[in-house]
């Protein structure tokens, strides 16, 4: 530190924060028993989650259920991942995005970093694919026929965008 | 109550606000309402600021810091004291650090 810095503050835009202090600060955030705000990235749980969309993570009290969506640490990654849960077994859960080709495979409770409870699009809640709905997402997703189900909403919203 | 920061006084981080250095860079995260919200607000402190925040250990007073700083880093004791009270004003206004 030289004389001639002066220290400041920067008030920096959460969304333009990389993977991995994204996932630090997830994790500092649910550590100590808050939620967390952030802004979603990618689109591997299309039409649920969107690029940009803002997501709350709930920490986790007591065991995720089938259908929830999960804030995860992604194996061999430091980054973390938003997907639903599509199983379980004691103390691993088996995790998919809704738009993925396949799923990310078992994860242990231990990579698990709490469920998203909220998301907002602009001034919009996004509430389906986190209600009671969801377990039925979760087969679909598990019997490898989202792309069945997701098929016509996407060539609508396709069609939309060309007329 | 005096918002003006007491050389005397020993200044700590807000039970609402978490820090992380991340990259070499310190980050705080106000936590409003039980949120952590990054749509909100988050700071980053540069070097200077990261120096500050590591000396708030919850003993010493804001004199303290600006002495150990000024024999940490050889530098004139005055500006570094202005930048210690300035950063700690700056950062009791924004509700990160709290007067113990």
């Amino acid at each position: 530190m030289t004389a001639t810095s002066r220290p400041f503050i920067i008030q920096q835009e959460g969304a333009l924060l990389s993977n991995s202090r994204l996932l630090e600060l997830a994790r500092a955030v649910t550590e100590r028993g808050a939620k967390f705000r952030f802004y979603a990235t990618g689109g591997s749980m299309a039409p649920l989650i969107r690029d940009g969309d803002i997501l709350t993570i709930q920490p986790l009290d007591g065991a995720p259920g089938l259908g929830d969506v999960v804030a995860f640490l992604c194996s061999g990654h430091e980054r973390m991942a938003v997907h639903r849960i599509i199983g379980s077994r004691k103390d691993a859960y088996l995790v998919r995005g809704d738009a993925a080709g396949q799923s990310d495979g078992w994860v242990p409770r231990s990579r698990l970093l709490g469920k998203i409870i909220h998301i907002r699009r602009g001034e919009q809640r996004i509430r389906f694919g986190l209600g009671p709905e969801r377990r039925a997402i979760a087969l679909l997703s598990r019997l490898n026929l989202m792309n069945t189900f997701l098929a016509p909403a996407r060539l609508a919203v396709r069609w939309g965008r060309k007329s | 109550m005096s918002d003006e920061i007491q050389g005397g006084a020993i200044y700590v981080p807000s039970d609402d606000v978490v820090s992380r250095e991340i990259e070499g860079e310190l980050i705080l995260v106000p936590i409003a309402a039980g949120v952590g919200d990054l749509d909100d607000a988050l700071f980053t402190l540069n070097e200077t600021g990261k120096a500050i925040w590591k000396q708030l250990d919850g003993k010493r007073t804001v004199k303290d810091i600006a002495e150990e700083l000024t024999k940490e880093y050889a530098a004139d004791g005055g500006r570094i004291e202005a930048d210690v009270f300035g950063l700690i004003a700056e950062l009791v206004s924004r509700r990160i650090l709290v007067r113990k």
